[in-house]
């Protein structure tokens, strides 16, 4: 018994120190194992940062970031900073039918709330059963705490943001609009969409609310009285091609644009391409300026309308006369522009276009304006018909670009909805035209407005110089002369223009006080008149010295003629010759 | 050979109490500091609410771990089967007049306090898996039919416990069983065998011996943020109490996610979340070695024991602890799936603090009396 218990004494010592140690030096490892993976547990959550979690600095910077509350969509803002477009958060109402006890009576009484809605429409959506119904959305505060008031647990709020337009109608086109989800659908609504996004400081636009309001005020006058379809109103500035104001008319009330119709929701000075007539002229004069060895008192035979094959170009007041270059432009020669043009020549004129811009489609901030029509291919007879503004069609932005350049400094100021310092400055100083081509452009526009066929655009002390221009819309065959499109395109003051205005008008019908003349001069003109008469006044812009003025354009009184062939009155002896070199 | 051991025999009251394992008592009293600092910042400074009860009862508690410890690790050995089946009754007694509470069936209310017979069981299944291995022949260990005995022994108050219900300690006590059967040196083909049957069984388990609660909180276990707001909810909010503890923790009494009720049950199950978010890191990780050093402590002990029941005994109880300390501190910090054990001495309870001071006791006995000799069932 006594070495039997031995034995199994040294076999007990023997189990614990031999196999057996191997497991438990095992087990030891394995819960030494699982505490340090504790451990580093531990470690990860306490000290590595959790890339899935944004950092208390990131949102203190976010927060640091803007003083003023921002709820998603950022602010549009004129460039005053006038609010233009804000984003508010508003309750929507949604039902979840399947909880609704009494469809009737709920119907009922969402109606007493919401007067708006059709009965059948609400009372259909309650029975549906759907667990998620839209009953209305963007509700007012009142509407909000009256339907909670009902306090049936069917009825839910969701917490939602909605765009709202201070000015209502007044930016229609210029900013756009968002849909219901807030994804920008058109104007800068949409051409800033990702920017506006990021919910950061206010979009500032080139915009000013006051011309904007002149403007639209005086193209509805005009698109009204004149009984017209619509029309379009600009305002550039010409040294930095910001827009002030970009008016289409009709326009519509951006917080219900999917009610509006076609003619309202149409944006006509960035979508509506247009053959422009005599505007064109302008630049198929300063075309022809550009040629070496020309002189101002070249001179052209209008004394019978062109004949190229079927196609005759005649003028509206015919002379019948031989006209200096002044005298084309002052009194807008279709004979006279299309041998301005012929004397350029094809390729030379549609060079010209090309570099103005007119035969591509137009991008700049905030402006996305379509592409233009133009002669393909370009025979010579186009290049008269272009010369007058005719076979070739833009929108009313290309037009306005290509004024500013003219008028300006004789350099691509790429006309634009947000401010020069946000945009690239590199692409702006292509020189298109002369500084001598341009100082002629200012004085011939000056002398339209003063004498010739604009001059109901002029405003006493201002210096207005302008073109006036009336086209025939195309029809199915030819063109229809009892629908046209009458424009006006000026700059002021006319020797060191600070400003551009532009007004179209769209099938504008004659008036007993117009003796029936629908033409630009008569439409257009008082238009842009009006416009920069406000203008004058919110910029408090000084008048332009009477001498200064007539120094500018009398220079050219010698060289024309009225459209009777008689000549005009000098005020003073400032001879043409001095800068006709 | 018996009269060679220095300590084979009885030894005086006094002897014994000065051979008390005091460097784990020290390193028990330091973990329990850390429960009542812990529990008086759950309360926001109250003493009376949590830390005060648990201090009056870790005081007892510790009387009572010494009075286990002074006596001979003898009559434990004799009073194992005894033992367990108390523990077999209470468990059938808790079905019967059992106290219902949080959703299970778990505690006899003994009037001055609630008896939750789960915490006895696990020390009785260790005791008696202990004596049993003691007293079997080494030659046995790779018969089949001396498992029979240790899977009753696990199995019944497995099962018990199971029906309360409390998978979470049933599946404890299974882990520290078979923890026990491994070391005690039972055939390795049996543990190959018994992993094959648990994953033809897990299945079958999973969709007939579970509870919807239960398999939602393994769902989550595996994505908890799949259910933020919901059964995730929790293990998300302790993650984010953790984290925000940082390197060096907000400070004692500073833990605004635990202080603001983002947590349940705060002072018992995540009481781990709240002390980490106030000392963060460091803290933290000072609790864990703690838990360690009590590990390895017991280690030593049962290194030490020359009988095969205090061995079994002290790694039996330490398996035990360290089971709890790691599912309770894994569960908190998302890496195991919420199953309600406490963190033993921090987190507040009475019969979880007794039950846990009782094993120490044990195994402080089996240290005192690490010399002694034990029947054996081929000797008599």
């Amino acid at each position: 018994m006594s070495r039997l218990r031995r034995i199994s004494m040294e076999g007990d010592r023997a189990s614990v120190q031999g196999a057996v140690r191997g497991r438990l030096a095992f087990a030891m490892i394995v819960f030494l194992c699982l505490y340090a993976g504790m451990g580093l547990r531990l470690f990860a959550l306490t000290v590595l940062p959790d890339v899935s979690e944004p950092s208390v600095e990131i949102g203190r910077a976010d927060q640091g970031a803007s003083d003023a509350l921002h709820y998603g969509r950022a602010d549009i803002v004129d460039r005053n900073g006038i609010l233009l477009a804000t984003t508010l958060p508003v309750a929507s109402l949604y039902v979840d039918a399947a909880l609704v006890a009494s469809p009737d009576r709920l119907t009922r009484d969402l109606l007493a709330v919401f007067p708006d809605l059709s009965h059948d429409d609400v009372l259909a959506k309650l029975s549906s059963g759907k667990r998620f119904v839209w009953l209305k959305r963007g509700l007012t505060p009142a509407q909000h705490q009256a339907a909670n008031a009902i306090g049936d647990p069917a009825l839910r709020f969701q917490d939602e943001t909605r765009r709202f337009y201070p000015q209502g109608d007044l930016f229609a086109h210029a900013l756009g609009y968002v849909g219901v989800d807030g994804q920008g659908l058109e104007g800068l609504e949409r051409l800033e969409n990702s920017t506006l996004g990021l919910a950061g400081e206010p979009l500032v636009t080139t915009l000013d609310v006051r011309v904007q309001y002149a403007a639209k005020k005086a193209l509805r006058k005009a698109v009204t009285s004149f009984t017209a379809l619509g029309g379009v109103a600009m305002v550039a500035d010409v040294r930095s091609g910001e827009i002030l104001a970009a008016v289409s008319y009709p326009d519509f009330d951006p917080h219900f644009a999917a009610s509006a119709n076609r003619s309202q929701i149409f944006n006509r000075f960035a979508t509506g391409v247009y053959e422009m007539g005599s505007t064109f002229k302008i630049f198929s004069t300063a075309a022809y300026l550009e040629k070496d060895g020309i002189r101002l008192s070249d001179r052209f035979d209008a004394t019978k309308p062109i004949q190229k094959g079927r196609f005759q170009i005649r003028d509206y007041h015919a002379q019948k006369r031989v006209m200096t270059l002044p005298e084309v432009f002052m009194h807008s020669s279709n004979i006279g522009s299309a041998l301005m043009g012929e004397a350029v020549g094809t390729q030379a004129l549609r060079e010209f276009y090309r570099n103005l811009g007119f035969l591509n489609d137009y991008k700049a901030a905030g402006i996305d304006a379509a592409q233009g029509l133009y002669p393909d291919p370009w025979r010579d007879l186009s290049t008269l018909t272009v010369s007058y503004g005719h076979g070739l069609a833009v929108t009313p932005v290309h037009l306005m670009n290509g004024f500013v350049t003219l008028v300006g400094d004789g350099t691509d100021k790429h006309i634009r909805l947000r401010p020069l310092e946000d945009t690239h400055k590199d692409s702006i100083d292509v020189r298109v035209v002369d500084e001598k081509t341009v100082d002629r452009m200012r004085r011939l526009l000056r002398l339209t407005v003063a004498k010739g066929t604009g001059s109901k655009a002029d405003v006493t002390g201002y210096a207005v110089g302008g073109k006036t221009g009336t086209a025939e819309k195309s029809a199915v065959r030819g063109y229809d002369r009892s629908r046209k499109l009458s424009s006006f395109i000026a700059a002021f003051p006319a020797h060191d223009p600070r400003y551009a205005v532009l007004v179209i008008v769209d099938e504008p019908n004659g008036r007993k006080d117009t003796y029936g003349y629908a033409t630009g001069g008569w439409v257009a003109a008082p238009a842009v008149g009006e416009i920069i008469t406000a203008m004058t006044s919110i910029y408090s812009l000084p008048p332009v010295d009477d001498a200064v003025d007539a120094a500018f354009y009398e220079p050219l009184l010698p060289l024309v003629r009225d459209e009777k062939g008689m000549p005009y009155h000098q005020t003073n002896n400032t001879t043409f010759v001095e800068f006709d070199q | 050979m018996v009269s060679f051991r220095a300590h084979g025999g009885r030894r005086s009251i006094g002897a014994r109490f000065i051979a008390l394992n005091w460097g784990l008592v020290i390193l028990i009293a330091a973990m329990a500091g850390i429960g009542f600092a812990a529990l008086y910042s759950a309360a926001s400074g109250d003493w009376s609410r949590w830390a005060g009860p648990q201090f009056m009862r870790f005081v007892p508690g510790l009387f009572i771990m010494i009075a286990i410890a002074m006596v001979d690790i003898k009559f434990w050995f004799f009073m194992a089967w005894p033992i367990w089946i108390g523990g077999i009754v209470l468990l059938v007694a808790v079905e019967v007049m059992g106290h219902i509470g949080m959703g299970a069936q778990r505690w006899i209310d003994l009037g001055f306090m609630k008896l939750q017979p789960s915490e006895l069981m696990k020390l009785a299944v260790v005791l008696a898996l202990a004596r049993y291995y003691h007293l079997l022949p080494k030659a046995q260990l790779g018969s089949f039919l001396s498992l029979g005995a240790p899977l009753l022994i696990i199995g019944l108050p497995v099962l018990l416990v199971m029906f309360q219900p409390d998978l979470g300690t049933s599946i404890m006590i299974v882990m520290a069983g078979v923890a026990m059967m491994f070391l005690a040196g039972v055939s390795i083909w049996f543990f190959a065998a018994g992993a094959g049957l648990a994953a033809v069984a897990a299945p079958l388990f999973w969709f007939f011996g579970m509870h919807d609660y239960q398999k939602r909180r393994v769902l989550t276990f595996f994505d908890p943020e799949s259910d933020p707001l919901g059964a995730g909810y929790h293990i998300t909010q302790s993650k984010i109490a953790i984290g925000s503890g940082g390197f060096g923790g907000k400070g004692y009494m500073e833990g605004s996610q635990s202080r603001l009720n983002f947590l349940p049950e705060k002072q018992t199950d995540f009481i781990f979340t709240l002390w980490a978010e106030e000392w963060g890191f460091v803290g933290g990780m000072a609790l864990l070695g703690v838990i360690a050093a009590i590990f390895v402590y017991g280690y030593w002990i049962a290194f030490h024991c020359r009988h095969k029941f205090g061995h079994l005994l002290s790694l039996g109880l330490m398996i035990n602890f360290a089971l709890y300390a790691f599912v309770n501190i894994g569960m908190v910090m998302g890496l195991l799936p919420v199953v309600g054990a406490p963190l033993p001495f921090v987190s507040y309870g009475g019969t979880s603090m007794l039950a846990v001071m009782i094993g120490f006791g044990l195994m402080m006995s089996a240290w005192v009396h690490r010399e002694r000799a034990l029947p054996r069932a081929d000797m008599d």
